[in-house]
């Protein structure tokens, strides 16, 4: 499937462009597409924390929703079923749109 | 009331909203959150249009690494209070304006009674923790903030009504770390330029306001977004389990 991704203001220079169309795996979520990005060690930086965490002030946009506000996922582990908050794990469908914004703050 | 010369220095805009529309700009009571590259080009063209009172706020010294954003300043300036800077130019472009300026550090302590009776807040600060402070203000007084902020060739801006829009916490929910960002002067030139397009609308009750949607400027490529904002149900600041 393929989904498209923009980017914002320093993300631009970041990822060399406003926007890009990335090819994933069906099932494919947002980690996997932030995953696939982020192929140099820079980038990962500005994304990623050195836990692997995304960074808490990047916001993102699927179709045009905070991925915070997006409805969770039922998965189950171990039997045990879990609710994830949308985040992060929100899965992506053919022809999604995805806006990845670095916070400004200066004045 | 507007006197002869006031309906003379506003004629180009009187045109478009009416001496009617004058008088509630000179009503108007705005206060604006720093003094610095946004709060040059918000305060200058707000003196210019006939706002009545504006009240300014800021901690800050000018220094020459200013002078490449904040237009209010010059070189002689270099080592006053911005503040004392920002009142000597601003009287000199309109003084119908009553300009009124404080020299303090805004923080959740003090902004209540900073703000005092004026009717909006214009963000015109330099850090999300203060714009925080801001933003709780407006929340729980019910008056709008005027959110704006830039880096480099990037700027953003946005207007929050309490009650109506996400604020600016259920936008941007965490706080980035501390930087001091590049800025070329011009993108606080158009960044405060929509925050002082949007107060004088909000003031006049005309158009559409930036409400729920975030305006992306991007300057090196010359490109504008429109991001659509919506309010989260579970923000700590307006949220029905918030504040
Ligand atoms: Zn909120």
């Amino acid at each position: 499937m393929k989904v498209k991704v923009k980017f914002f203001a320093t993300f631009r220079e970041l990822f060399g462009g406003e926007a890009k169309e990335v090819e994933l795996g069906s099932g494919s979520n947002i980690q996997d597409l932030l995953n696939l990005l982020c192929d140099s060690r820079q980038r990962r930086q500005e994304i990623f924390d050195r836990s692997g965490k995304l960074r808490p002030y990047i916001k993102i946009l699927k179709n045009g929703r905070d991925i915070k506000f997006l409805e969770g996922v039922r998965i189950e582990l171990e039997g045990e079923p879990i609710q994830f908050l949308g985040g992060i794990h929100a899965k992506l469908a053919d022809g999604d749109m995805v806006a990845i914004f670095p916070p400004v703050g200066g004045g | 009331m507007l006197t002869k010369d006031e309906v003379k220095r506003y004629e180009r805009q009187i045109s478009i909203f009416g001496e009617e529309g004058q008088r509630k700009l000179k009503k108007a009571k705005v206060f604006i959150a720093g003094a610095g590259g946004l709060g040059s080009s918000i305060s200058i063209y707000l003196t210019v249009a006939g706002i009545g009172k504006l009240r300014m706020v800021d901690n800050d010294i000018v220094a020459l690494e200013n002078l490449n954003r904040q237009i209010l300043h010059r070189d002689n300036d270099i080592g006053k209070k911005k503040l004392e800077s920002a009142e000597e130019k601003l009287k000199k472009m309109n003084s119908n304006v009553e300009v009124e300026v404080i020299f303090e550090t805004i923080n959740i302590g003090n902004i209540d009674e900073l703000v005092g009776d004026f009717d909006m807040i214009v963000d015109a600060m330099d850090n999300f923790a203060t714009r925080y402070v801001l933003n709780k203000t407006a929340l729980m007084r019910k008056i709008p903030l005027f959110h704006g902020a830039v880096h480099g060739f990037y700027g953003q801006a946005t207007t929050i009504i309490p009650g109506k829009t996400a604020c600016l916490r259920c936008i941007f929910p965490e706080v980035p770390p501390p930087t001091v960002p590049p800025v070329v002067g011009v993108t606080p030139g158009v960044v405060g330029c929509i925050q002082a397009t949007e107060v004088i609308k909000y003031i006049l009750g005309i158009g559409d306001l930036l409400e729920n949607r975030l305006l992306m400027w991007d300057g090196l490529n010359a490109v504008m977004d429109e991001v659509p904002l919506e309010k989260n149900p579970r923000c700590e600041d307006c949220g029905k389990e918030g504040g």
